[in-house]
């Protein structure tokens, strides 16, 4: 694959509500999924990818995040899970590009996920780690509206064996 | 209410196929129904219904998804994923692993096992409440398998020692934690018996191990001695690929310790692959160095410096181990390519001349010497590493006041570092990096400095004590730059303390053109900028230096600080000269902290921490009057 057209090269992407983005190779190449379904259909077509899981709206903000990590170096081949770097930091860029509403949040990293953009990714899931980061359950499950399914039997229990996490 | 719960189910199905729901099975359409219900007035109910299933669409969907939950619980704590486990069902299974890879309470051990209470009513104390079954077991082993990582801290006295023992026969049938690998303790002020329990987690897997005695000082030293030599014997024993040791600890017990363990050397086998050794503190004896000899795989050597941060600091003891050169042949540096120690420089010179060994690999050097050694120290530790450590790159040397220690009265006792002294450092022939730091008067001019630095071409980085703890007056100019900008272009930084009495304002009008080229990075510490040269220094820089040049003034405020008339104004103009470089070359920049928090930031950790809110309240009287207020009480 040669390197001079890659960097002109264009791309065209459909989202599931029938819109059409035309966006670098570079950019677009970000998604692993999309170089991947580039390198199936080879150079010479000009087809458009459908990418029937994202919505103009979330794809657009995606693209944004890509644009400006067009340059980043490729991620290193993912070493042994310990290895990699736990800090909740985030870039100053990235960190003004996630501030958007909660639902735009999971949908970037929901997008991120069926994509394949692990940096992206990442840095949702830390947005939302930094978000659960000391709460107590009531509060988070208020926060994302998720139901409490245990019963109160089983809650006292957990709550009794993980009682050292409230120490000082 | 019968009306809504007919009405309830039908709408809801209609709002979901609306919202994209129709892919959800009927199973999980009946919670998301009944979560709205939660908490809701039904008279609201249809208002909210609308705002808030779109709301939650995503959020629904990514946070059943395992495997995102997963990644985001992997960045944070175990606490935060104990509390993650009693959100749902679902995340309960996903957080379990999080909330034991690192394990940081003996509690969250016990509670695995059975219940707690109170030893007695009203005890800190806590015990198990009643006998551990096997079926205890069987629950508890899976969780323990998770463990990573563990922090223990033995101040943190939960149990009594009958369930300690208990552990300790079940040891014999399982391993308990088969895959930690490394672990810590905090030793406070609790009885070092407890050790016992902790020794008992180590393994052949275990290959770091970390010890902190440094808040035992309520410790008397026979426990904390007695504490150590269970936590070395048993890793020893235990821990046959141990890469990593590392004590923290500050009183001399420890060291002795140490020096127990250089001259019994059977306890020595175990820590062969041993890569990063954090050595005590201060004045290592030669027994230590003797000790390090022995790791033949021995790669690292880091030592704390907690010279600032407390004040307990050991009397040199300059009593020489004499160690028989028939050991000799048994101790070698051969993989040792950092080394840093705390020591007397006098000591490490008498063991070089001793022992005659090389340390072919070292790269690294930083001491941190004794305020008693003198110059001459300094000229007989650079001879003898030009020839014990030929692949030397980067020394660092400072020397330290201790504020247990008189100072010497006069600056007749500190010979200042000459020319003749550094020149050495030309033998050093891979130099690329010398520091020479705080309480070193360098006594040097501009031809001498130059020479200097043109006789050792491999030196990138040259720090003559910026900072000086002994003020002498300076013989370095400002000449000195374009001097050695020309006749040395490989040097890429330099930080110095300059004679700035000059009128700045004539030079810079008698300058034609850049004369200063190559630099990268200009520091002046705390060099005197008079009031009357505050205005020209940036423009004589931006005549004569390039931009790509990092202007820097590295303050380091040390205990001396208020002793020097004019200190404070003197580092808030520094202050004033460093931003105006950095937005003179970059007017785009945004503006970093203010000088106020940049200075409470200094005196945050050596100054009373309770006046801080007082000075940053009278900031610009603190400044005015250097720092000598009259505090209200507190």
């Amino acid at each position: 694959m040669s390197t001079t057209e890659d960097k002109t090269r264009k791309v065209k992407l459909v989202t599931s509500d029938n819109e059409e983005f035309e966006v670098d190779w570079e950019v677009a190449t970000r998604s692993v999924l999309i170089k991947h379904m580039l390198e199936d259909i080879g150079e010479s077509e000009e087809q458009a990818i459908p990418l029937p899981n994202v919505t103009a709206n979330v794809l657009k903000k995606v693209l944004e995040w890509c644009e400006h990590h067009r340059k980043d170096p490729e991620p290193a081949p993912e070493s042994s899970d310990d290895n990699r770097k736990r800090t909740l930091e985030i870039g100053d860029w990235d960190a003004k590009f996630i501030q958007v509403d909660q639902e735009m949040l999971f949908e970037i990293i929901l997008a991120a996920n069926y994509l394949d953009i692990k940096a992206l990714l990442d840095v949702g899931c830390k947005t939302v780690a930094n978000m659960i980061k000391g709460k107590q359950p009531e509060e988070i499950r208020k926060m994302f509206n998720i139901v409490n399914d245990f019963t109160p039997e089983e809650e006292a229990q957990i709550k009794k064996e993980n009682e050292w996490a409230e120490d000082r | 209410m019968p009306f809504h719960s007919l009405f309830v189910p039908l709408f809801f199905r209609r709002a979901a196929q609306v919202f994209g729901f129709v892919k959800h099975d009927a199973g999980k359409l009946h919670s998301l129904s009944t979560f709205i219900f939660e908490g809701e007035s039904t008279s609201t109910f249809l208002m909210n219904v609308v705002k808030k299933v779109p709301r939650f669409v995503a959020a629904r969907r990514v946070l059943g998804i395992p495997e995102i939950l997963d990644f985001i619980f992997s960045y944070n704590d175990s606490k935060d994923a104990a509390r993650c486990m009693i959100v749902c069902k679902c995340w309960r299974t996903v957080a379990l692993k999080f909330t034991w890879t690192h394990v940081v309470s003996f509690k969250q051990i016990f509670n695995a096992l059975a219940p707690l209470s109170p030893c007695e009513k009203d005890s800190p104390c806590l015990t198990i409440s009643r006998h551990i079954v096997p079926p205890d077991w069987l629950r508890a082993l899976p969780k323990f398998a998770f463990t990573k990582t563990m922090c223990l801290n033995m101040g943190d006295r939960v149990t009594d020692y009958a369930v300690i023992e208990f552990l300790v026969s079940r040891r014999k049938v399982d391993v308990l934690f088969p895959c930690l690998e490394r672990l810590k303790i905090v030793l406070d002020a609790a009885d070092p018996v407890l050790l016992r329990l902790a020794t008992i987690f180590l393994h052949s897997g275990v290959k770091h191990l970390q010890f902190d005695a440094r808040n035992a000082e309520a410790l008397d030293n026979t426990h904390r001695s007695k504490a150590l030599t269970i936590l070395v014997t048993e890793s020893t024993g235990l821990c046959p690929n141990i890469e990593h040791l590392d004590f923290l600890v500050t009183g001399p017990m420890e060291q002795n310790k140490l020096d127990l363990l250089a001259s019994e050397r059977t306890f020595l086998a175990g820590y062969r692959n041993l890569r990063i050794f954090c050595a005590p503190c201060e004045l290592l004896q030669h027994s230590i160095l003797f000790f390090l000899g022995h790791l033949t795989e021995l790669k690292e050597v880091h030592s704390y410096n907690n010279i600032e941060a407390r004040n307990s600091f050991f009397q040199p003891r300059y009593r020489c181990y004499v160690i028989s050169p028939i050991f000799k042949p048994l101790i070698s540096f051969k993989n040792l390519a950092h080394l840093e120690l705390c020591d007397a420089i006098q000591s490490v010179v008498d063991f070089l001349i001793r022992y005659r060994l090389m340390f072919p690999k070292l790269d690294t050097l930083e001491i941190n010497a004794h305020w008693s050694d003198d110059a001459a120290h300094i000229k007989k530790l650079i001879g003898e590493l030009a020839i014990a450590s030929p692949s030397l790159k980067r020394l660092t040397i400072a020397r330290r006041c201790f504020p247990q220690h008189a100072l010497p009265s006069s600056l007749g006792n500190l010979d200042p570092i000459h020319y003749s002294i550094l020149c050495g450092l030309a033998g050093l022939t891979k130099l690329e990096v010398f520091r020479l730091a705080h309480a070193w008067p360098v006594k040097i001019n501009d031809e001498e400095l130059t020479e200097l630095v043109s006789i050792c071409p491999a030196l990138r980085v040259l720090e003559l004590n910026s900072n000086p703890l002994y003020v002498l007056p300076s013989s370095i100019t400002l000449d000195v730059l374009g001097m050695i900008s020309h006749r040395c272009p490989w040097i890429e930084s330099l930080a110095l303390f300059i004679q700035l009495e000059e009128d700045l304002s004539a030079r810079v009008s008698a300058i034609a053109e850049p004369s200063i080229l190559n630099f990268k990075e200009l520091s002046f510490g705390r060099t005197y900028l008079p009031a009357h040269n505050e205005n020209y220094l940036v423009p004589y820089l931006a005549l004569t230096v390039s931009p790509a040049c990092g202007v820097d003034v590295d303050f380091e405020v040390s205990c001396s600080m208020l002793g020097s008339p004019d200190f404070l104004r003197n580092q808030s103009r520094w202050f004033f000269v460093s931003r105006w470089w950095k937005i003179f070359n970059n007017p785009e920049e945004e503006c970093d902290e203010s000088f106020l928090a940049l200075h409470l930031r200094w005196l945050h950790g050596f100054y009373d921490t309770s006046r801080l809110p007082e000075i940053a309240n009278r900031f610009e009287e603190w400044i005015e009057k250097d720092g000598r207020i009259e505090f209200g009480e507190i």
